[in-house]
């Protein structure tokens, strides 16, 4: 880290500290909220949700080959194939945000154009592992299902579009040298890798196994079971862990989970602090009165809808800090089509990532992927405030 | 005069006809995993005493002419070697006497 950042941070760090009135009651009530929060986090989703799902996480950046994927995205082909693998194949090539942005400039300049690189772009840090499995933990199933469908959905139709305004001359796409795809030796059998990550997802959805709501039944039965199938499938994986994988390999492993919990932990913990302090656990008040949100995001109006669509895309949500943030807003008042809204335009866009992309691909076509971006995230918040 | 030529950014071709020292580029745009590939290749550069030119590409544009999908990117006198991945120590050692 350059000095010139640390001194910024210890300037931020002394500012707060200086003007901060610690002893109004309600900057008190909302500093508990935020600790309180955050405990809410470290003990009902670190152990059992964020850690596994970091393993997971890991692994798909060290086992699966990536290659078979990436022939999509080539200039070569097949239109239909390279929009839906780009609005799925997130989960796999974009494990955390940070890849998004250089993947999207690939497929633009050198592979399947500006249609398949806005889906990619769109979608990635949706339907990234991380997101889905934190999301449908903290903020309930049905949400966390239909930020995945409906950012899939969307991403499709948005690329489609930008393809339609924006489309290149063939001529001028041959030029161009296609992308590389690397051959790289598969180490195991298909069957061998698709049990292995089948194990470890059936982990973590059965250690979070939450109560059921009526007494008896298969739901009731798998719960009061959890820990005992969870134990064996954990047998099942310590034995697949040592008897198909090597040495070399396993340190691959744990040294790129450590990487992603190293880079995304203290910044969700951050995150944490940020939305307890603000806006409280669901059904406590802290800095920011619960009419406020309820006013500007409560309802399912088209107001509320669009305002958060606006807010979520100028917003910068480091990865996983939606979720937090989200759950706070939601406890406060807000409506659920806005929060989705705000799920879909919020981890896309930000000021920076619009930067970025703006140096990629032209101020023009920039404006109209913002614009899309924000339409369809009102829309599907919309539709998802009138059916949840 | 020879030195200033070699930071210049070089097309492949070129680059051959004027190459004094190996040249490697680690593609990404500063994230912990990238990190991990330059740390890697200068270990293994140690390691074997080669001298190389190592620099890293953080512009995605720039990142983006190399054809490669997805960072950390390893390329290696204008080969790409590696990408979207963190090669292991013995591959890296591999590519670079490869490429004496």
């Amino acid at each position: 880290m350059k000095d010139r950042w640390i001194l910024s941070i210890f300037v931020a760090v002394f500012l707060a500290a200086f003007f901060i009135p610690f002893d109004q009651l309600n900057v008190q009530r909302a500093l508990i909220e935020a600790f309180s929060l955050l405990q809410e986090y470290a003990r009902e989703h670190v152990l059992l949700c964020l850690i596994p799902a970091f393993f997971i996480a890991g692994a798909i950046s060290v086992f699966i080959k990536k290659a078979s994927v990436i022939k999509y995205f080539g200039a070569q082909a097949r239109k239909i194939l390279s929009y839906s693998v780009a609005s799925i194949s997130g989960s796999i090539l974009a494990v955390c945000s940070c890849t998004v942005l250089p993947l999207f400039a690939s497929i633009y300049t050198r592979g399947a154009g500006i249609g398949p690189a806005t889906t990619f772009l769109y979608a990635g840090p949706a339907v990234n592992v991380l997101a889905i499995i934190l999301t449908a933990k903290v903020l309930g199933a049905k949400l966390g299902f239909a930020r995945a469908v409906g950012a899939i959905g969307f991403a499709v139709l948005i690329g489609w579009i930008m393809h339609i305004l924006f489309e290149k001359k063939p001529d001028a796409m041959d030029t161009q040298p296609d992308i590389v795809v690397e051959e790289e030796p598969e180490s195991r059998p298909l069957w061998k890798t698709t049990l292995y990550f089948a194990t470890m997802v059936a982990i973590l959805v059965f250690v979070n196994w939450a109560r059921p709501g009526t007494e008896g039944g298969i739901w009731a039965f798998v719960y009061s079971a959890k820990w005992v199938i969870s134990t064996l499938l954990l047998l099942y994986l310590a034995w697949m862990i040592f008897a198909w994988i090597d040495k070399a390999e396993r340190k691959e492993w744990t040294l790129s989970t450590w990487i992603f919990a190293k880079q995304i932990f203290p910044l969700l913990f951050a995150g944490v602090l940020v939305a307890g302090f603000l806006l409280g656990r669901p059904g406590h008040e802290a800095l920011i009165p619960n009419e406020w949100v309820a006013r500007w995001v409560g309802g399912n109006g088209l107001g509320a809808n669009l305002f958060a669509s606006v807010a979520g895309a100028f917003m910068y949500f480091a990865t996983l800090t939606e979720v937090p943030i989200l759950q706070g807003l939601l406890g406060a008042g807000m409506g659920k089509g806005p929060a989705l809204a705000l799920l879909l335009a919020g981890p896309a866009l930000s000021l920076p990532n619009m930067l970025v992309i703006r140096s990629v691909i032209g101020t023009k076509k920039t404006v109209v992927y913002v614009l899309l971006v924000v339409v369809m995230a009102t829309i599907s918040g919309l539709i998802y405030g009138v059916i949840a | 005069m020879a030195l200033s030529h070699e930071n210049k950014q070089l097309d492949p071709d070129e680059f051959f006809l004027r190459r004094q020292k190996m040249d490697i580029r680690i593609l990404g745009t500063g994230c912990p995993r990238c990190n991990e590939v330059e740390k890697r290749t200068m270990n293994v550069l140690a390691e074997l005493g080669v001298a190389a030119d190592v620099q890293k590409v953080k512009d995605i544009k720039e990142i983006a002419k190399y054809g490669v999908f997805g960072t950390p990117g390893l390329v290696i006198n204008g080969k790409v070697k590696s990408h979207g991945r963190i090669p292991s120590l013995e591959e890296i050692k591999s590519w670079i006497q490869q490429e004496k």
